[in-house]
């Protein structure tokens, strides 16, 4: 089939430059010549690399040229059918690879890994067939090299099953990126996926759910590398068929498991489709370090799996190229609901705790969460204390509600919101900043006849701190009377803190831990009521008046003078000159109270704060 | 004593009042509470001092309060910590910026008007430091209620916010209910000693 001069100029534009991310239109693309699924990224691990992978309907050898603009000048590759291959030997085991290939191959794709290139570079490519049609453009930028210690990525869960809300999702990623609301172009490096990419691990749903032609998602598939966890949904008893072979991260431990006895699990050529298990692995991304849990492996401890994650985790926590360290898994072992909180995941529990990993990022419910604890671990639980775990499953399946009792299934929900959901993720040094966006307007059933632009909400941010020194046992933090002004709501007092330790130096900064007096240390999150059925989330996330189990006063008060927070409690700098051994900052605090603040009885001129003040030395 | 002499002790001491009033400076306001909105209703009239940070040290006092409200008793439990001496409708004084005031209302009328007197002794200049000196109007003795600017959530219940910097300088922020006017006092200090310089000159003169 050759297409017209409208047709190509069509489909050069909306498959991409780097910087046209945005998309006004959604709607099914024709496909080109001998095309079947549009050229679409992965990073393969390797900041010098890049892996660019496509499918056609016949067997047929293929081009793809690059360079640093859209004159493709610095290489060109004639690509076969064939199949992707491992970061290196040792990665999974030959089986699994062989077969995949080998399946790939007859399954008419296409991969091919670009080498040689430069890190933090922005590249272009183009794939065409051997009489010249083009089947698509892109771009991509490269990852940060070795020992960078900033670097900005998006995320988010749950693609599957409504095509039109994928696209929705998609194209409101490539503005975060480009166009009149994009927040940096360098977003556009990566997209993290959390699981369940499609509903079933069925070659025709890969077809109709992810590789629709739809404008908005070959847009973005051919202009950000998508990488991620496997889901329950790319799963079939413990292994999975399509999901390998159209995702294929070279980093993965796969497992040759068998070859696919169902006759509808053959590939183009006839080939029987590999099944693989232990789809796990992991990758730095300048200072992140992403380690991928496969929850449909045996992950329990003392399986090679468990094993493998304690070991990695191990490595990362030494690696001072990676202070940072997320764990992908797609059940999370605390969310707020609808599904399940997974509890073999809690295993990892003390593996989180042991090795610093930051954070847990996780889908499967369909909605935004918060969750975790502060201080300890509440008495027969494991959940790892000042970490916290992030469900983001609402990038396009159905949205559940959410459980915000705090109470039987869900006890560690700290914010909640049932929204269709894109997250980006901003680490610069000694700070990662999570910023969780709901997306509108979503369709979730056929494509609008009319153009629809997407538009972003922010629902809250994370920031994170890696502090040099835990000062808090050294110094000695009070404060004098808090007094209460009616006119503006506002509680005041001084903070003073008195170093009796060695000396700080730089910002010193007041953590105001235990402001939301949280489960674990006591409290009763006095939120709405669940009905199981009804409760949404609003945006901002609901948080409700919390009154301390211990005390009855209310204890989710605001900081208003704060200057930061750090994992979503108030944080206070002191200091930016340090403090000298035996020397003394005082401060004033003003705090007010929610909107929701009248609670029957409550008299200001009694009330208290509770707080528990934890000083570092950034 | 000839005359420039005497001009010199008048403008000398006119520089020294002006300058004590700059180092030790009162400022009053003229507060003018629209009710009729709420007339018939009751609550309370909340009064506060209150400063943050390291304002100097300053005093408040209301006097001349007029009303066609029918006022009820002075609150002394349910404020934050009192230090106030008097009671409406006569003179109250706010001993520091940490003072309150709760006075119950029985039936509001249609207005309420009385003068706040702030004074303070002149520091080293602080734009954080201010006193502020507060009008509500609560339905309820905690202030939980309000009657009048019900709007905004931050400030719902206040009327008028008299703020008292650590340079003597003052300003208001008022709900469209309220009228607070600065009286004029540094004008007719001028005035006066612009009188008496004219008055020694006259006698002066005749007695040449």
């Amino acid at each position: 089939m050759n297409l017209n001069k409208k047709q190509l100029v069509a489909l050069g534009l909306v498959a991409g430059f780097s910087m046209l991310g945005t998309s006004a239109f959604a709607g099914v693309l024709p496909l080109p010549g001998n095309l079947k699924k549009a050229p679409y990224l992965t990073y393969p691990g390797v900041p010098t690399q890049m892996q660019i992978q496509w499918q056609d309907t016949v067997s047929q050898s293929d081009t793809i040229v690059w360079g640093t603009d859209t004159t493709y000048s610095l290489g060109s590759a004639t690509v076969p059918n064939q199949g992707a291959v491992p970061q290196n030997s040792s990665i999974g085991t030959p089986a699994a690879w062989t077969a995949l290939a080998a399946a790939q191959a007859s399954n008419n794709q296409h991969f091919y890994t670009i080498t040689g290139l430069t890190p933090n570079t922005t590249y272009y490519y183009q794939v065409s067939d051997a009489n010249g049609v083009v089947y698509g453009t892109g771009s991509f930028m490269t990852a940060p090299p070795v020992g960078q210690t900033h670097v900005k990525f998006m995320a988010a869960g749950d693609s599957r099953s409504q095509p039109t809300a994928l696209a929705a999702e998609m194209q409101e990623l490539s503005h975060i990126y480009s166009g009149a609301t994009a927040i940096d172009p360098e977003y556009q490096r990566l997209l993290l996926l959390n699981g369940d990419w499609v509903s079933t691990d069925a070659n025709a749903n890969w077809t109709s759910e992810y590789f629709t032609n739809d404008s908005d998602i070959v847009n973005f598939s051919a202009n950000t590398p998508m990488n991620g966890a496997k889901g329950n949904h790319d799963n079939t008893s413990g292994y999975s068929k399509w999901f390998g072979m159209y995702e294929s991260f070279p980093y993965m431990n796969y497992n040759f498991v068998a070859n696919s006895t169902s006759s509808t699990d053959k590939t183009a050529g006839g080939t029987q489709v590999p099944e693989l298990n232990n789809l796990f692995g992991s990758f730095d991304y300048g200072p992140v370090h992403f380690t991928f849990v496969d929850e449909y492996s045996t992950f329990t401890p003392g399986s090679a799996q468990y094993n493998w994650i304690a070991a990695d985790l191990a490595a990362a926590a030494a690696n001072p190229n990676t202070p940072w360290k997320i764990l992908v898994l797609h059940e999370s072992p605390y969310s707020a609901g609808a599904d399940s909180d997974n509890t073999t995941a809690r295993n990892l529990d003390t593996l989180v705790a042991q090795y610093g990993v930051d954070m847990e990022y996780s889908g499967h419910s369909h909605n935004y969460a918060r969750a975790g604890v502060y201080n300890t671990t509440p008495a027969g639980t494991t959940i790892a204390p000042g970490v916290p775990y992030i469900t983001s499953g609402a990038g396009g399946a159905p949205l559940y509600a959410v459980d915000l009792t705090n109470a039987g299934s869900y006890p560690h929900v700290l914010t909640a919101a049932s929204t269709y959901e894109v997250m980006t993720f901003d680490v610069n040094g000694n700070t990662l900043t999570a910023t969780a966006y709901a997306v509108s307007p979503v369709s979730t059933s056929t494509y609008p006849a009319t153009p629809t632009t997407t538009t972003r909400t922010m629902i809250e941010q994370t920031v994170l701190h890696h502090f040099s020194v835990n000062a808090t046992p050294q110094v000695a933090v009070s404060t004098d009377n808090l007094v209460y002004s009616r006119a503006t709501k506002t509680f005041s007092c001084n903070l003073t803190v008195t170093n009796n330790g060695a000396p700080l130096t730089g910002n010193v900064d007041v953590v105001f831990d235990g402001m939301m007096n949280l489960q674990g240390i006591g409290s009763t999150f006095a939120g709405p009521a669940y009905t199981g059925t009804t409760v949404v989330g609003t945006i901002p996330p609901t948080v409700a008046p919390i009154i301390a189990k211990n005390t009855g006063l209310i204890t989710n008060v605001m900081l208003n003078n704060a200057t930061g927070s750090h994992n979503g409690e108030p944080l206070l700098n002191v200091s930016t000159t340090g403090l000298a051994t035996g020397a003394s900052v005082t401060v004033p605090l003003t705090f007010s109270a929610p909107a929701n603040f009248n609670v029957a009885g409550f008299n200001p001129a009694t009330a208290k704060i509770n707080f528990n003040p934890l000083t570092y030395q950034e | 004593m000839n005359f420039l002499k005497i001009k010199l002790l008048v403008i000398a001491a006119f520089i020294f009042a002006a300058s004590s009033a700059f180092a030790s400076m009162s400022t009053t306001y003229d507060v003018t509470v629209n009710t009729s909105s709420i007339a018939g209703d009751n609550g309370y009239l909340y009064l506060q001092y209150l400063s943050t940070g390291s304002a100097v040290a300053s005093t408040a006092t209301v006097s001349t309060f007029d009303s066609d409200a029918v006022l009820g008793a002075q609150d002394t439990i349910d404020v934050s910590f009192g230090n106030t001496t008097g009671t409406l409708p006569g003179s109250v004084a706010f001993a520091s910026a940490g003072s309150d005031y709760n006075h119950a209302v029985t039936t509001f009328g249609n207005s309420l008007s009385f003068l706040v007197t702030l004074t303070s002794t002149t520091g080293a200049n602080k734009p954080s430091a201010v006193s502020t000196f507060s009008v509500g109007v609560f339905g309820d003795a905690y202030g939980t209620t309000p009657l009048l600017n019900v709007n905004d959530p931050n400030v719902a219940g206040t009327v008028a916010m008299i703020n008292l910097n650590n340079d003597g300088t003052t300003s208001a922020t008022l709900d469209a209910s309220t009228s607070a006017a600065p009286t004029p006092i540094p004008g007719a200090l001028y005035l006066l000693g612009s009188g008496l310089m004219g008055l020694v000159g006259m006698r002066r003169k005749k007695q040449n």
